[in-house]
């Protein structure tokens, strides 16, 4: 495992790499998303269930989908990682905004700001802590999710854990797979620093 | 004193009906308020002057009738500009809790692109003015303020861009009854020095005929009776009125008590004199012709004290 280090790191980066990328475009469409689930309830309600069946259909199966219509690559594994962090996100963003006390919309309201003004001053801001919470939750399944790229030659520590199975190879699967839970111990811890520091206020 | 920098306010024939009511929450209520003057909205619960309050700075669009601020038609306004101009103080206080007390007292001013050390010199004036010492207070976050401590913060904060009108919805009925006088006293101070005019409402009756120059009753969205506190106490317009405010009761501690229990040190004024032992409601008639100051002379014709027709009901308030 040691003669092949360099492996390793380089797998361990891209591996990184996909669970930022997707971690991304997961948060921009969750916002909003999310925002509009806390602003019209008449809106929230198919949109988590429609997420929420998204959800329990099996990674692997999405994957597969994906890979028999747009071949394979990095692609379908970071579509099929957003599609899963969006149920996630989404009901997380609309639950933070919920808890944000009445009192302080009201507030804002009365103060005189515009409703973008309400949401970006006060309402995002206050329920962020929260956010935060839920983005960790997210990247840590992500960090596991993120291993299926290997399987569709879409790179990362999921390559070595394929590979290994196919050829039985007890050495290489550790190789993949201990990294893996490493990396999402460090970036679970690393998220709940950053919430504890978010969060001073509270 | 400064002259009034208050916007008169005109409710014409305001009516609000929430969806899904059979009921008016507000029924044609129409009244004036002049500028710089200090008027309390009472009545029980669900009588509607929280909605009534709210149709001032639109967060409640009426469904008929007028609601005038300054001789302009709210309507005609932009809701957003309008509320910049308002202060609005309510009884959850509503502090941004991720901004220090600073950035909260700064939110108005910034939305008014207020540059910076405007800001910062405006912060501690108003810091001072509700007696909070800007060196301790500035870089606190809400969760480290008491009840009282918050609400002077939300004081400051409604305050902060100069407005020239103050809307207070209960904003000391979660504060205890030692920090609630205290309170009371500063924003009674605060709105004649400034020349504000402020619309305060509440269901507490002492606080009422503490702090208004007028008061404008409501029941079940009708405004009953609007008239300065002593009218009210003296000549109640309907049967309601006088169980609200327990007028009977009123009238009775009033001549429980006499000029020595009530009276304040020695003030200048014109104003008729009476003996230290003259029960406050005899009092009360010197100021139902229209004295402001009445003088306690004791055995000696020396003049031992002032009465205004405030020290009066503080008297009887809560007692």
């Amino acid at each position: 495992m040691f003669a092949h280090m360099h492996v390793v790191m380089m797998d361990t980066g891209q591996h990184l790499a996909l669970v930022a990328v997707a971690l991304a475009i997961s948060i921009a469409l969750a916002l909003p998303l999310g925002v509009l689930a806390a602003r019209h309830p008449t809106i929230s309600a198919p949109l988590l269930a429609a997420l929420g069946v998204l959800y329990t259909i099996p990674s692997l199966a999405i994957l597969a989908l994906l890979v028999a219509y747009v071949g394979l690559g990095a692609g379908p594994a970071l579509v099929t990682m957003v599609a899963y962090a969006q149920f996630v996100l989404v009901r997380n963003v609309a639950a933070a905004l919920h808890g944000v006390p009445v009192a302080q919309s009201d507030a804002a309201m009365g103060l005189g700001m515009s409703d973008a003004q309400r949401l970006m001053r006060v309402e995002l801001p206050s329920a962020f802590p929260v956010i935060l919470g839920g983005v960790r939750i997210a990247a840590v399944a992500l960090i596991a999710i993120a291993s299926l790229a290997g399987y569709v030659n879409g790179g990362g520590l999921g390559t070595m854990i394929f590979d290994g199975l196919q050829r039985d190879y007890l050495e290489e699967i550790l190789a993949g797979s201990i990294p893996i839970a490493l990396l999402a111990i460090a970036v679970d811890t690393g998220f709940r620093l950053i919430e504890r520091r978010a969060s001073r206020w509270r | 004193m400064n002259s009034p920098a208050g916007a008169p306010v005109r409710f014409e024939r305001v009516s609000v009906r929430y969806s899904g009511s059979q009921t008016e929450a507000v029924d044609a209520v129409a009244f004036d308020v002049r500028p710089g003057e200090f008027v309390v909205l009472l009545g029980p619960s669900g009588c509607g002057k929280s909605t009534l309050l709210r149709t001032v700075n639109r967060l409640v669009v009426p469904n008929a009738g007028r609601v005038l601020v300054g001789d302009k038609d709210t309507a005609t306004l932009d809701a957003v500009q309008l509320r910049r101009r308002i202060g609005y103080v309510i009884q959850a206080v509503g502090l941004f809790s991720h901004m220090t007390v600073a950035q909260n007292v700064a939110v108005v001013p910034s939305l008014l692109h207020w540059d910076r050390a405007r800001i910062d010199a405006r912060i501690d004036e108003l810091l001072h003015m509700v007696r909070l010492d800007p060196a301790r207070y500035r870089d606190r976050f809400p969760k480290e303020l008491s009840g009282g401590e918050q609400q002077r913060v939300g004081v400051a904060r409604a305050l902060a861009a100069e407005p020239e009108i103050l809307l207070m919805d209960e904003p000391f009925a979660a504060v205890d009854a030692i920090v609630r006088h205290a309170l009371q006293d500063e924003i009674a101070e605060i709105a004649r020095r400034l020349g504000t005019t402020v619309l305060f409402v509440t269901h507490d009756v002492d606080e009422a005929l503490r702090l208004a120059a007028r008061i404008a009753i409501l029941e079940r969205g009708r405004l009953v009776q609007y008239d300065a506190p002593l009218r009210i106490l003296t000549a109640p317009a309907a049967p309601f009125v006088e169980s609200l405010l327990d007028t009977h009761d009123v009238v009775r501690r009033l001549s429980l008590k006499c000029a020595r229990d009530a009276m304040q040190p020695p003030r200048d004024g014109a104003g008729p004199d009476v003996r230290e032992d003259v029960s406050l409601r005899e009092i009360l008639n010197d100021f139902l012709r229209g004295a402001a100051t009445v003088h306690v002379l004791d055995g000696n014709a020396r003049r031992i004290g002032s009465l205004s027709f405030g020290d009066v009901v503080a008297a009887v308030a809560s007692s």
